[in-house]
């Protein structure tokens, strides 16, 4: 197999490869390093590279191959992650410069469980500062280019992680998604993302944000790819307590149950309210996809879902504020204008706002659960609602128009983490300009495999996610 | 009626809570400081609340219809 072909591969597709001896873990690795290399000038996606590292652990796995020892079901496949998961005594720099220097205490949970199955990590990626934001913008490791088009934004916060996996250079990255930030990077550049139901995967060693809204997931380049990390990295775990004991199923194995019959939810309001009629036509194209692949589509009649934006952004900002109030008191200066004055408002929400807004959640679940659960399985609704802007048209900084600029973009992925539900995001399309964007897929709480199922399905039946930009 | 923060008030707010706020920047603070949490009041208001913070992750999957 040339490079070129090994980096086509899914990382499914590559674990696969690896197994049955079609090409080695360290042709693969020099493939994506070789690759990393030749893009990263362009697309400023990594902030570190391990490649002796690297190197010396994709011989052991193929070393280890050959003996007959498979590690578990990622055995030998180059990754890359979002730079805010802990390696002990490694600095993450979770974008920042406040935290580039400081090494870490453990190592997360998560990064332990893709070890143990077998994923080699090479390297680091870039993000927004501490999560914060949503569109890629980092002022202190430098703006990530999206690799579709360049002057555009990734998405964040995991801009990196997007922008690397998309441009072929990571087989997959782990993200994470407070408000969409897994979900607009994956739009953005043309990945699938899941968001998991919130608890479903360890925060250990991950770093915090919003701890009631924080999830930890993957970018890749198919369902497929997304159903088999979280088949790994999804589970209990004892140094997280709010981790969930809840069983975790045979994602893979559920992925061809096919959709005939599956009851897919398209919403009237909220998510359509403002849209651009070009990302709209895309996404209703897909819902099509859907109604022809034996879904019975079904309209549904959400409830009044403005508040709960609004409390969103309240309690992400609180939790954020009291995350960072330590470091706002002694080294303001080492924020970003935009985080620092994301962080101020934080520190301002008066504790009456913040807890109103924790008591609607419960309220919120139980409307949401019977208005669409009620009546199907899953829901089908747009990422976003614009065509992807430009870096420079979204540099809004710390300024007073910061806040609407940034609840804009989220708008449509926040309910998801509000509510704590499962959201899938599939590429659907690209609109004229060339620029990919995405479908959601709400679940039921836990139910990430009938996600999986429908987002599969619909890669099987269409060619979006093969789709690679030319950078 | 709502008040507003001016500056100084947003100002003296974060001073409570020991973080310093440059003058420059003062009036943007206050600014989206009313932006947002009026904003979030108000859509508050016509709410209802009739469970606690902690229902919220107990609205189990199998509660749903």
């Amino acid at each position: 197999m040339s490079p070129a072909e090994i980096l086509e591969l899914s990382s499914a597709g590559l674990a696969r490869a690896i197994r049955a001896n079609k090409v080695t873990s360290l042709a693969a690795m020099e493939a994506v390093l070789a690759r990393a290399d030749s893009v990263q000038s362009k697309l400023n996606c990594f902030v570190r590279i391990d490649r002796e590292e690297a190197l010396a652990a994709a011989k052991l796995a193929d070393a280890e191959l050959a003996r007959g020892q498979v590690r578990g079901p990622l055995h030998g496949v180059p990754m890359a992650h979002k730079d805010m998961y802990y390696r002990e005594g490694v600095p993450s720099s979770c974008g920042s410069k406040i935290k580039r220097d400081m090494p870490a205490p453990s190592t997360a949970t998560v990064l332990k469980k893709l070890d143990a199955a077998g994923a080699i990590q090479f390297g680091v990626l870039n993000m927004a500062e501490f999560a914060y934001g949503p569109t890629g913008h980092n002022y202190h490791l430098g703006h990530c280019r999206n690799p579709w088009n360049t002057d555009c934004i990734t998405g964040g916060s995991s801009s990196g992680s997007g922008s690397a996996v998309a441009a072929r250079a990571a087989f997959a990255a782990l993200g994470s998604d407070t408000g969409g930030s897994i979900r607009a990077p994956a739009t953005f550049c043309g990945l699938s993302g899941i968001k998991p139901t919130w608890s479903r995967v360890s925060r250990a060693g991950a770093m915090p944000l919003s701890f009631s809204m924080d999830t930890v997931g993957p970018l890749t380049r198919t369902v497929e790819d997304c159903a088999l990390i979280m088949g790994v990295t999804a589970g209990a775990d004892p140094l997280d307590p709010t981790a969930s004991q809840h069983p975790v199923p045979d994602y893979m194995g559920q992925l061809g149950r096919g959709i005939k019959g599956l009851r897919i939810g398209t919403p009237k309001g909220y998510f359509y309210d403002t849209m651009d009629p070009e990302i709209e036509s895309i996404i209703r194209a897909s819902l099509e996809v859907y109604a022809k692949l034996g879904a019975e589509i079904v309209e549904v009649e959400l409830p009044d879902m403005e508040p709960w934006s609004y409390a969103a952004v309240m309690i992400i900002a609180a939790e954020a504020g009291a995350a960072h109030a330590n470091w706002m008191r002694t080294r303001p200066q080492d924020y970003s204008d935009q985080v620092r004055a994301r962080i101020e408002l934080g520190m301002s929400v008066p504790a009456t706002t913040y807890i109103e807004s924790l008591r609607l959640r419960g309220i919120a679940l139980q409307q949401f659960s019977k208005a669409v659960f009620g009546k199907v399985d899953v829901l089908h609704a747009p990422s976003v609602n614009f065509q992807t802007p430009t870096i420079a048209e979204t540099d809004v900084g710390g300024g007073t128009t910061m806040m609407s600029v940034m609840n804009n973009i989220t708008r449509l992925t926040r309910p998801g983490n509000f509510l704590g539900l499962p959201v899938l995001s599939v590429p659907a399309g690209f609109a004229k300009n060339g620029m990919p964007t995405a479908m959601q897929l709400i679940g039921r709480q836990f139910d990430e495999a009938t996600l999986f199922t429908a987002g599969h399905t619909y890669q099987q039946a269409t060619d979006w996610h093969t789709k690679a930009p030319k950078v | 009626m709502t008040k507003k923060h001016t500056p100084e008030s947003a100002t003296a707010l974060l001073a409570l809570v020991g973080v310093a706020v440059e003058p420059s920047r003062a009036a943007s603070v206050a600014d989206t400081l009313n932006t947002q949490v009026t904003g979030a009041n108000k859509a508050f208001a016509a709410l209802t609340f009739e469970t606690e913070p902690a229902t919220y992750l107990k609205v189990a999957a199998e509660e749903a219809p």
